[in-house]
C-alpha cells in the first residue's frame, strides 16, 4: 500500500479564515476561462477581506504588555464605511489567543481603533467560529457585554455536501444588507488555495509549512545559495512576522539538517544536493505533529546535539594539530 | 568549438526532409514552448550542458534566417576525431516570435535522430528554466481521428472529410495507482471504437486494478491526394514515416493551436495586493493584504471512465513522491469527498494546489501563477492515474 500517513493536515483556524477569503475574493472559476467568479460578499455586498501583515513593530506601536494579539482580518466596504474586525475561533482560549482578552482590546484600545478602524465611521467584531464553539463564544460575549458591536457567525459542513455552510448566529450586524444575507446563510465551497494567513500559527505548524517552502524554492533555482530575506519576501502571502519567520526558518535547519546549513551569521542558507525527499517528508510530517512544548524540546535537543557534533569535531582538529605541530 | 554557420534554409530543410521521409528516413519532431524568451539563452545552456553530460557536447549553428538555427550533438569519444565524428543535428524553427502581448515563443523542433538522442534532446529542454515540450495529453490522442475529420472539414469542406481515413493504433501504457511508479509494460491496440477502448479499460480496471493511459498514437491519414504515417505522442512529439513534409504540417498546425490553448489556459494567477498605512505616533508604517483575485481550473468529471476515480486521485495524491512525474505531493485535507492537497514540481519548484469537490477537481496556484509545464503534468497525472476521461477542451 502506497498511501503514506497524511497526519499534517489542515489546521480548523487555517480553513476558516481560507472560508472567509473566498467569500470576499473574485475566483476565476470555470474550465480555464479568466471570467471572475466574486465570492459573495464582494460580489453582491462589495465587503473586501484585508490582512494585517503582523510586523515587528507592533510591541512598540503598542507597547511590550498591551496583550495585543492582531485579528484575523478585516472586512471592509469603504463605501458603506465600514470595517468589521474579524476573529476565527476554532476553539476557544487556545494556546494564545483568549477571546475575552481580545474583545477588550479590539473595542477599547485607542491605539488599534486609530490605526486599523480610522477613517471608518461604523465598526464592528465579527467573530466567525466552527459549529463546536458556537455556545461558548457566545457565551463569552454576552458575558463581556463589549461596548462594540459583535456579531458570530458559525461555519458548518452540511451534511452530504462538500460545501460549508455560513450563517449569522448571533448579533445583529449594523449593516442592513449584510445582516439579511448572513441571517439567511450562505453556501461555500471548501478553499481550493490555502494561504499563510493564520497569525496565531503555531511554531511546528509554521516550521513545517516552511519546511516546503524551503523545498520549493530549493529545487526553482538555479543558485545553492539563497538569502533568507529574499526568501521571506517571496512568501507574498504570508502575515507572519520578519522575526518570527526568520527565527522558524533557523529552527527549521537545526531540525532537519538534511535540508542544508545557514552561513555562520545566518542570513544566507546554503542547500545539500537534495536527494532523499522521502526522508525530509518524513521529518516534516513529524515536525508537524508535535505540540509546542514538544517542538521546543525537539528544538533543545538537536541544538545541544549540534552543539556537542561542533564541540567534537573542533577537539578532532586540536588533536590533529598536535602531531603536525610535533613534526 | 568554433562558431559556425550554415547556409541551409527552412524550406531547403522541408523539402530535403520530405525527400528524405520518401526514402524511407523517418523524421521526429515536438514543439517546445518558451516562456519569457528563455530560449534565446540557449548557448548558456548549452555550456552548461557541455560542462555536465558526459557523453554528449552540443553547439548551435546559425544560418543566415533569424528564425532557424540547429543545434549539433557529438559524442565526446567522437569529438577528437572530427572528421570522422558523427553529427547529430535537431532543426529548430521559431515558428511564432513572442509579441508584446504574449510571453511565449514557440518552436518547432526536427530531428533524423532516434529515440536516445531525443531523449538527450528533452533532458535538455527539461533542464531549461521556462523551456518545456508542449502537451495535448493522452485524451486529445484518442480521439485524434475526430480532430483530423473536423480539421479537414474546415480545410477540405463536407467532401474532403468524409473521403478522409483516419485509421488508429495506440500504445497503451499500464499504471498500477497503488504503486510509485509506471509498470514496464506497454500494450498495443487497435482502435475499433471509443467505447470498445473503455470497455478494456474497465476489464483492466477490474482484472488487474490497471489504468491504461494512451502514451502514443500510430494513425494512418488518408484524404484525397494527401497520405500520412504519423506517430503522435502526448507531449507533441510526432514521428513522420511516410507523407510530404510541408503537408503534414500544414495538419499539424492544428495541434499547435490547441497545444497553445491549453498553455494559455494552464496560466493561473493569484492577485494579491499590498497597502501600506503610516502610523502617525510612531512613524511606524503597516503592511496589509487583500486576495484580489484567485484564478483556478475547474475540470468537472461528468463522465468518468473508472468510477472509483475519487480513491484513485486520493491515493496518487497521497503518494510523498511521485518519482515518475517528479511530484512531491503533501496532503492538507482529507474529507468525504473534499481532499486538498499540495504539490511541488521537482523539476522547477512550482507549488500548486489540487482539490476534489464533488465532481469536480480544481487546480489553482499557491503563489503568483502557475508554470503551464507543472500543469501539463497535472493532467497527465490525471489522465493516467485517476481516470482517464479528464481533459479542459474536448472540442476541436
Amino acid at each position: 500500500m502506497v498511501k503514506q500517513s497524511s497526519e499534517c493536515l489542515l489546521d480548523s483556524h487555517d480553513l476558516l479564515v481560507n472560508v472567509i477569503i473566498k467569500m470576499t475574493s473574485a475566483m476565476g472559476e470555470g474550465a480555464g476561462s479568466l471570467m471572475g467568479v466574486n465570492g459573495v460578499l464582494k460580489r453582491d455586498l462589495d465587503y473586501v477581506l484585508t490582512l494585517d501583515k503582523f510586523r515587528d513593530e507592533y510591541e512598540t506601536i503598542f507597547g511590550p504588555h498591551s496583550h495585543f494579539h492582531p485579528p484575523d482580518g478585516f472586512l471592509t466596504n469603504p463605501e458603506k464605511s465600514t470595517t468589521i474586525t474579524v476573529e476565527c475561533k476554532s476553539g476557544i482560549d487556545e494556546d494564545e489567543t483568549n477571546l475575552k482578552e481580545q474583545l477588550f482590546f479590539y473595542s477599547s484600545n485607542p491605539r488599534f481603533k486609530e490605526i486599523f478602524l480610522d477613517p471608518y465611521e461604523k465598526t464592528e467584531i465579527l467573530i466567525v467560529c466552527t459549529e463546536d464553539c458556537l455556545t461558548d463564544a457566545c457565551a463569552i460575549i454576552e458575558d463581556y457585554g463589549t461596548t462594540t458591536n459583535c456579531v458570530v457567525w458559525a461555519v458548518k459542513k452540511k451534511s452530504q455536501s462538500d460545501e460549508f455552510s455560513v450563517q449569522k448566529r448571533f448579533g445583529k450586524h449594523i449593516d442592513a444588507d449584510l445582516n439579511k444575507m448572513m441571517g439567511e446563510g450562505k453556501d461555500v465551497l471548501p478553499p481550493s488555495n490555502v494561504f499563510l494567513v493564520s497569525p496565531h500559527i503555531s511554531p511546528p505548524r509554521l516550521a513545517a509549512e516552511i519546511i516546503k517552502r524551503l523545498l520549493s524554492s530549493f529545487v526553482g533555482s538555479l543558485e545553492p545559495e539563497l538569502k533568507i530575506k529574499q526568501f521571506i519576501e517571496k512568501q507574498t502571502d504570508s502575515v507572519i512576522s520578519y522575526k518570527r519567520m526568520r527565527d522558524t526558518i533557523r529552527y527549521v535547519f537545526t531540525l532537519v539538517p538534511e535540508l542544508g546549513e545557514l552561513n555562520e551569521d545566518k542570513t544566507i542558507i546554503n542547500f545539500k544536493n537534495l536527494r532523499n525527499f522521502e526522508k525530509i517528508q518524513r521529518k516534516r510530517r513529524r515536525i508537524c505533529n508535535l505540540s509546542k512544548y514538544e517542538f521546543e524540546q525537539e528544538l533543545r535537543n538537536a541544538s545541544q546535539k549540534k552543539r556537542r557534533k561542533r564541540k567534537l569535531k573542533e577537539a578532532d582538529k586540536a588533536q590533529t594539530k598536535i602531531p603536525m605541530f610535533l613534526n | 568549438m568554433d562558431e559556425e554557420t550554415s547556409t541551409l534554409t527552412f524550406e531547403q530543410f522541408v523539402s530535403e526532409a520530405t525527400e528524405q521521409v520518401r526514402k524511407g528516413n523517418s523524421l521526429s519532431g515536438v514543439i517546445v514552448f518558451s516562456e519569457n524568451d528563455a530560449w534565446r539563452n540557449f548557448e548558456r545552456v548549452i555550456s552548461r550542458f557541455n560542462i555536465e553530460s558526459r557523453i554528449w557536447t552540443a553547439d548551435q549553428i546559425d544560418t543566415a534566417q533569424n528564425d532557424f538555427f540547429i543545434l549539433r550533438f557529438t559524442k565526446r569519444a567522437d569529438a577528437t576525431n572530427r572528421a570522422d565524428a558523427r553529427r547529430r543535428l535537431f532543426f529548430i524553427k521559431v515558428v511564432t516570435e513572442r509579441e508584446s502581448n504574449q510571453s511565449c515563443t514557440t518552436l518547432y523542433v526536427f530531428s533524423y535522430e532516434g529515440s536516445e538522442l531525443f531523449r538527450v534532446f528533452k533532458s535538455l529542454v527539461e533542464k531549461t528554466r521556462y523551456m518545456w515540450r508542449g502537451w495535448i495529453g493522452s485524451r486529445f490522442l484518442e480521439r485524434f481521428d475526430e480532430f483530423v475529420r473536423s480539421v479537414y472539414l474546415k480545410e477540405l469542406g463536407r467532401e474532403g472529410a468524409e473521403a478522409s481515413t483516419v485509421l488508429v493504433k495506440f500504445v497503451l501504457e499500464t499504471r498500477d495507482v497503488k504503486s510509485k511508479d509506471r509498470k514496464g509494460s506497454s500494450i498495443n491496440y487497435e482502435k475499433r471504437s471509443e467505447e470498445d477502448l473503455n470497455k478494456l479499460r474497465t476489464f483492466y480496471w477490474k482484472e488487474f486494478a490497471e489504468l491504461l493511459y494512451v502514451k502514443k498514437g500510430k494513425y494512418k491519414i488518408t484524404t484525397n491526394a494527401r497520405y500520412f504515417s504519423v506517430a503522435l505522442s502526448d507531449r507533441t512529439e510526432f514521428t513522420l514515416m511516410e507523407g510530404d513534409l510541408l503537408e503534414f504540417l500544414a495538419l499539424f498546425k492544428y495541434v499547435l493551436f490547441y497545444a497553445r490553448e491549453l498553455r494559455d489556459k494552464f496560466k493561473k494567477k493569484i492577485l494579491i495586493n499590498k497597502s501600506q498605512r503610516a502610523v502617525r505616533a510612531t512613524n511606524e508604517t503597516l503592511e496589509f493584504l487583500s486576495f484580489d483575485k484567485i484564478e483556478l481550473i475547474k475540470i468537472d468529471v461528468d463522465n468518468p471512465v473508472i468510477s472509483s476515480w475519487r480513491d484513485n486521485l486520493v491515493n496518487t495524491f497521497s503518494i510523498d513522491h511521485l518519482r515518475e512525474f517528479k511530484l512531491l505531493n503533501f496532503v492538507l485535507q482529507e474529507g468525504n469527498p473534499y481532499f486538498l492537497a499540495e504539490t511541488i514540481d521537482l523539476e522547477n519548484g512550482s507549488r500548486t494546489y489540487v482539490s476534489m469537490v464533488e465532481n469536480s477537481i480544481r487546480i489553482s496556484p499557491a503563489i503568483e501563477q502557475t508554470e503551464p509545464s507543472t500543469i501539463s503534468k497535472l493532467f497527465s497525472v490525471l489522465q493516467s492515474r485517476v481516470d482517464p476521461s479528464i481533459n479542459l477542451i474536448e472540442r476541436w
